[in-house]
């Protein structure tokens, strides 16, 4: 019951996060309410609003969670409901209804604010969660290193791992994101090992355990480490030397 | 021969629904649909050509001079349609004069609005190029154009897999489309991913939307552009939450999910209630009509299940037999009413 209660507050989080969209579909509903009249037209809105029954449906939420977990969620299910639908459709019979030029226009600048205010108009207010990640000048100068020493194996820290297989494709990691991303379901069933998982825990902090990193780096056959900016990092020992610190990472090449 | 390739890949659709549309005689499919069957085809088709692929070990090379050979055909069929179709028209242009309905200047001003949103989406899509997602797809496109294999290479680490994929993923083939159009087209794969695809789905959804909008209401023109610009505003606001179809629209149109939620779910709708009011409204509906409302929604089912998996095929088809049913039911309700009243 519990788990039910907390997907259906997911849901209603998501739905106050995404800028009271739902409001402006209820609005719109209402509105078809009033401009369609019809009884032959209602079988349609009957239709729709029963899927939308069924996916407001508490019961429903359970049964999924229990036979498909990934789809249990209100978040990954709402999209099944073309729910977008409705608010253009209400406002296209309404400035069909209008009675003048000026009243269609009216209704359409006052539509255009409601949803400018809703949502998040060309991302100027930046409301909400957005995943784009800009591309930094420290990220970037790593990516350049990578293709200058054109390295066999890299262990790069999280915070660049994004970005060395989508700018320098041809970079081969020891590790990718599906290490500590656990939701990804690439369907690929090869695993990693514990020792390769310590190795990402002893990453997170590297001014304590560089030599242990370096040392299974060297084992596990990279030529290139790359780690997070720390004042005490060590220039050269053995067979590994810094090769560049550019403030937010340094980067080791082992011979 | 960048622009060329995106501009092919745009039109692509629209060829492949021509030949459809020509060879199995839905003369009732307006241009609208036209593009939307041929956009589902040639997914079908990238099908059709990868899972066996895949399943032989081919490079992506072999794989590409079939796409070549495949994508020639479609050019020289589509001429062979048009041509006489071309012959036609001009025929019946001479014999009768065609009354141009004048626009109003109210349908200009909405086109034209609907166009700036349109373009402003596409404007937003370009700019978003430099901002870097954590995208499976974008590497698994690059893994597999660098190393000229399907789903051999793990697309996160670039090493070879050593136990392979699951059987279930490995008929999901979309992004193998992808690296094999980033191959045949020279175009950088963010830039097919995120602009030309983006944009290719936004037009799919902008058609499917409105198909659906004209099953549920009389449209005239205006309406139908005040709905595109409508829809097109709820995208442009829509940079809130991942997940959400809008922002899914303007970051991630290439994504499976995002074409199954915005073009083929409402298209399947749309064909759902066509065929109750087809049945509704004529005393006898043909065969033959009924066997295209099915080979289109067994179309929309090929596709889900090739570019996002069984899961959301089946849940595609059990969701259109569940409005039919409500439909059905309904239908059956208002024929006791009228039996009752009579």
């Amino acid at each position: 019951m519990q788990g039910v209660i907390n997907t259906m507050l997911t849901m209603f989080e998501a739905v106050k996060g995404s800028g009271s969209y739902l409001i402006l579909m209820l609005a719109a509903l209402y509105i078809l309410y009033r401009v369609h009249a019809e009884k032959n037209q209602w079988y349609i809105y009957y239709a729709l609003l029963c899927l939308i029954l069924v996916c407001a449906n508490p019961a429903l939420v359970w049964i999924l969670s229990k036979a498909f977990p990934v789809l249990g969620s209100y978040v990954t299910f709402l999209p099944f409901v073309p729910t977008l639908l409705f608010i253009p459709f209400a406002v296209a019979e309404l400035t069909d209804k209008a009675k003048s030029a000026r009243q269609a226009a009216g209704i359409l600048v006052l539509t255009a604010l409601l949803i400018g205010l809703a949502g998040n108009l060309f991302g100027l207010y930046q409301k909400g969660d957005n995943k784009a990640i800009q591309y930094g000048e420290s990220q970037a100068a790593v990516v350049e290193i990578i293709k200058e020493q054109q390295p066999e194996m890299v262990l790069a820290d999280e915070t660049v791992l994004p970005f060395l297989r989508t700018k320098a494709p041809e970079t081969v990691l020891l590790y990718g994101r599906d290490l500590y991303q656990h939701g990804m379901d690439l369907g690929i069933i090869d695993l990693y090992g514990e020792e390769l998982l310590d190795l990402y825990e002893a990453m997170k902090n590297p001014k304590d355990t560089i030599d242990d990193i370096l040392s299974m780096a060297d084992i596990y056959g990279c030529d290139m480490v790359i780690v997070k900016q720390f004042e005490t990092a060590p220039a050269k020992s053995g067979h590994y030397t810094k090769l560049t610190d550019n403030g937010q990472y340094i980067v080791y090449m082992i011979q | 021969m960048d622009v060329l390739g995106a501009v092919f890949f745009i039109l692509l659709p629209y060829m492949a629904g021509y030949i459809c549309k020509n060879i199995l005689r839905w003369k009732e499919t307006n241009q609208i649909e036209t593009y939307l069957i041929g956009f589902f085809f040639l997914f079908f088709l990238q099908g059709i050509v990868l899972i066996p692929c895949v399943w032989m070990g081919k490079s992506l090379k072999a794989v590409c001079n079939i796409f070549y050979g495949c994508f020639a055909c479609i050019v020289v069929l589509c001429v062979a349609f048009l041509i006489p179709n071309i012959i036609r028209c001009l025929r019946r242009e001479k014999k009768h004069e065609f009354v141009k309905t004048p626009r109003k200047m109210t349908e200009r001003i909405y086109f034209l609005a609907m166009l700036l949103v349109f373009l402003l989406i596409v404007l937003r899509m370009v700019l978003a190029l430099d901002a870097l997602r954590e995208d499976v797809v974008l590497e698994t496109v690059l893994t597999t154009v660098k190393a000229d294999s399907l789903y051999v290479m793990h697309p996160l680490t670039g090493r070879a897999m050593e136990a392979g994929m699951i059987a279930s993923k490995k008929i999901v083939t979309l992004p193998l489309f992808y690296a094999c159009m980033v191959k045949m087209s020279g175009l950088d794969a963010d830039v097919l991913l995120y602009v030309i695809m983006g944009t290719i789905s936004l037009i799919a959804s902008y058609y499917a939307l409105s198909l659906l909008f004209s099953r549920v209401s009389n449209v005239t023109r205006s309406k139908q552009y005040v709905f595109w610009l409508i829809y097109g505003l709820l995208i442009l606001s829509g940079d809130y939450c991942t997940g959400v179809l809008p922002y899914q629209m303007l970051y991630r149109g290439y994504d499976g999910s995002t074409i199954c939620f915005s073009v083929i779910l409402p298209y399947l709708l749309y064909i759902v209630i066509s065929w109750y009011k087809s049945e509704c409204e004529k005393e006898k509906t043909l065969l033959s009509e009924r066997v295209m409302y099915s080979l289109k929604i067994m179309l929309c089912f090929a596709s889900s299940v090739v570019i996002t998996g069984l899961g959301t095929g089946f849940l595609f088809l059990f969701m259109a037999m569940a409005v039919a049913g409500i439909c059905c039911l309904l239908k059956s309700i208002q024929e006791v009413r009228a039996c009752r009243e009579s």
